[in-house]
């Protein structure tokens, strides 16, 4: 397409005023111009924007987190992301990151398991076997409840003084709580600065045992002891007097945890308010044990009272029952070994005994015999068939009454004023010596002595002074007799009765003729009595 | 209230301990100082209609045989740096304390202190130098454990920055 003349020229006019737009320009704004070519070169080009990015980005990003979490929860699923792709590319690299926490952490944790394993071990086998342990068991079984908690719930020998929440990083108390009045702030004096001063303890014996890992677990005081549960970002301190049981720490250690879990948020952001943890309370009265049953309970005068008495009583009754059974059975044995007892049964009732058995007559009384023995005879039931025994003593004895029997009966007769001895009456005599010689040898055996006395009578016919010479008489010729046949005479004592002791009182024949006679009474006593 | 954990620390005698005892009563021994290496008082303190309960952890000071133990930082809200007007080295050194402080607790508030404003006349610590410093942004204050001046001001003036740093919290991010 062609231009005209007038085309070119109003062309002219036109590149004519642009440069002079230019010109002008670059002379008011020249030095801009060349400033606004370099930042648009510095937009274009991305390294050079790479290069002013990396300068800021670390500020940025500060200043975002300052000012909200928008930063961070765009880079959550960024993080989560990468994470995921740097395990699946490789996953050594993050274990090897890794690896020193998770060793730290469980060595820890065992560490911290084992503990409270071995401390419960000990304290199990300590009360075992306990009264108060058989006693636990019981409620627990009878509760349904574990028998933990009945430990917890019964042990005396602790209390839970207060328990103080302290973040970890700062040593600032979160929560603090004691025992009785559950007013924040008291106890211990300056609570603030005692888990400030526990902290900086901590950070100590980290230092000098060089063993960054390292929890101060507990520290022990004359009349009490300060245990520390260690959480990653909150410790609990609970100040116990007395012996706490090992079950204590899986208290603490339980609270912490849920304290961990419902406060993660403010434990993180945790910038000196502890009003934000004013809900961790209730986890604190939980660890606050011991306190229904107050300090370590000295048991009341009156229980102990009531405990001696009760002791005294089963002493005093133990004591009873030993003696007389130690009684009893020294009397049985007793009555076993009598000779003419047989004891075929012995029976011990609350308040008597009961004995059965054989006796012989002339055994001992076994119901007397108790007596020997501090048992009331009254209290011995004695039911004891009669027999006769075999034991050589109770023989001799039958044998010696035996023949004294003979002997007293036995009588020698006399003619009408007359004191000699009839033949047919010298037989009697005989027989007589015979009996005297047995009872004689029966006395020896039985340590006995014996004496015969004669007695000579005369009947009633006659004058009395005659009758007495003449029964004397006659009781001197059977002593007469009797020493022809050798019987010691110092064994016989004569006595003339006269008619003084008739047998038989009248004046027929047969009551005369018996009173014509002369009689025996043996004596005996035992041995060496005679004067 | 609000607690918040601050550090004294700084070159052995210049005044740390001196300066704590003129703001607080304390409980405890200064034994702990040369024991454990630390002392632990507390002040109640109202900035700005808020109450706040300063702990103040006096670190033992740092000499050619012993460092500042930095496990003792951890957790605190800001930091004094404390320094002898009268002996320039300790200037020195609390700037080496910072850089390692820093690389403790990171980027909270803190304050250089240089004590002894008493004996100004043997001051070996210039003011251009500290003009330079507070040109860095740091924050200065002059003081004298001895007569108290400044004192107050400088526990003060910490725990104002302390407060306006206060991160956000949970509920406050939530919104």
């Amino acid at each position: 397409m062609g231009s005209t003349p007038a085309d070119l020229e109003r062309d002219s006019e036109f590149d004519q005023g642009r440069d002079e737009l230019a010109e002008l320009r670059a002379l008011l704004l020249g030095q801009q111009l060349v400033e606004l070519e370099a930042l648009r070169k510095r937009l274009d080009d991305p390294q050079v924007r790479a290069e002013e990015l990396s300068q800021i980005l670390g500020k940025a990003v500060a200043l975002s987190f300052k000012r909200n979490r928008d930063l961070q929860r765009a880079f959550n699923p960024v993080v989560e992301q990468a994470l995921k792709i740097s395990i699946a590319n490789n996953p050594s690299i993050l274990a090897t990151s890794l690896a020193p926490i998770i060793g730290d952490a469980v060595r820890k944790a065992v560490a911290n398991a084992l503990r409270g394993m071995v401390e419960s071990i000990n304290f199990t086998l300590e009360r075992s076997l306990s009264w108060e342990s058989i006693k636990w068991r019981f409620e627990a079984l009878r509760t349904g409840k574990s028998f933990g908690d009945i430990v917890l719930l019964r042990s005396l020998r602790y209390k839970v003084q207060q328990v103080i929440l302290i973040h970890a990083e700062t040593g600032s108390v979160l929560q603090h709580l004691k025992q009785q009045t559950n007013a924040p702030g008291e106890g211990i004096p300056e609570a603030e600065l005692a888990s400030s001063m526990l902290t900086a303890l901590q950070d100590y014996a980290r230092d000098i045992s060089q063993r960054p890992s390292q929890d101060l677990q507990e520290i022990e005081m004359d009349d009490c002891v300060y245990w520390v549960h260690h959480g990653p970002q909150a410790l609990l301190l609970g100040q116990i007097a007395g012996a706490p049981p090992p079950e204590l720490r899986h208290v603490f250690a339980r609270e912490n945890e849920l304290i961990h879990r419902e406060f993660a948020g403010a434990l993180a952001s945790f910038s000196g308010d502890a009003s934000a943890f004013e809900g961790a309370r209730p986890h604190l009265q939980h660890c606050l044990l011991g306190q229904t049953t107050a300090q370590p309970q000295k048991p009341s005068r009156w229980w102990l009272a009531v405990v001696s008495a009760v002791l005294i009583a089963i002493l005093a009754l133990g004591f009873f029952i030993y003696r007389r059974n130690s009684r009893w059975n020294h009397y049985l044995a007793r009555l076993r070994s009598e000779p003419g007892i047989v004891v075929t049964g012995a029976e011990k009732h609350w308040r008597h005994f009961e004995i059965a058995g054989l006796r012989d007559p002339l055994a001992a009384d076994p119901v007397k015999l108790a007596a020997d023995f501090g048992i009331e005879p009254e209290r011995v039931q004695g039911h004891f068939e009669p027999y006769q025994s075999l034991d050589q003593r109770f023989t001799l004895e039958r044998e010696f009454d035996s023949e004294k029997q003979q002997l007293d009966q036995m009588m020698i007769m006399f003619p009408v004023n007359s004191s000699a001895i009839l033949p047919e009456q010298a037989v009697r005599l005989d027989n007589l010596e015979a009996h005297l010689d047995k009872l004689q040898q029966a006395a020896g055996a039985l340590g006995r002595e014996i004496h015969l006395n004669i007695y000579g009578r005369a009947d009633q016919t006659g004058a009395e002074s005659k009758n007495a010479a003449l029964s004397r008489e006659r009781a001197e010729r059977v002593l007469g007799a009797l020493r022809e046949r050798g019987v010691a005479p110092e064994l016989i004592s004569v006595v003339g009765l006269g008619t003084t002791e008739p047998i038989r009182r009248g004046s027929e024949a047969y009551q005369l003729e018996v009173n014509r006679s002369v009689a025996l009474k043996v004596e005996s006593q035992p041995q060496g009595d005679r004067p | 209230m609000i607690q918040k954990k601050i550090c004294m620390l700084g070159s052995a005698g210049v005044g740390k301990t001196s300066l704590v005892a003129r703001f607080v009563q304390g409980i405890f021994s200064a034994k702990y100082l040369s024991t454990v290496g630390v002392k632990i008082d507390k002040k109640n303190l109202t900035v700005d209609d808020q109450e706040v309960l300063l702990l103040l952890w006096d670190l033992a000071g740092e000499d050619s045989r012993s460092q500042v133990q930095t496990s003792y930082l951890r957790g605190a809200a800001g930091y004094f740096l404390v320094c002898d007007g009268t002996w320039a080295e300790s200037l020195v050194t609390a700037k080496s304390i910072h850089q390692r402080a820093i690389e403790t607790v990171g980027d909270v508030p803190f304050m250089l202190v240089v004590n002894k404003s008493d004996l100004w006349n043997r001051w070996e610590i210039t003011a251009p130098e500290l003009e330079k410093l507070v040109a860095d942004g740091w924050k200065v204050q002059v003081t004298s454990a001895k007569s108290g001046d400044g004192v107050e001001e400088m526990f003060t003036k910490l725990t104002q920055d302390m407060l306006r740093e206060r991160p956000i919290s949970d509920a406050e991010a939530e919104a």
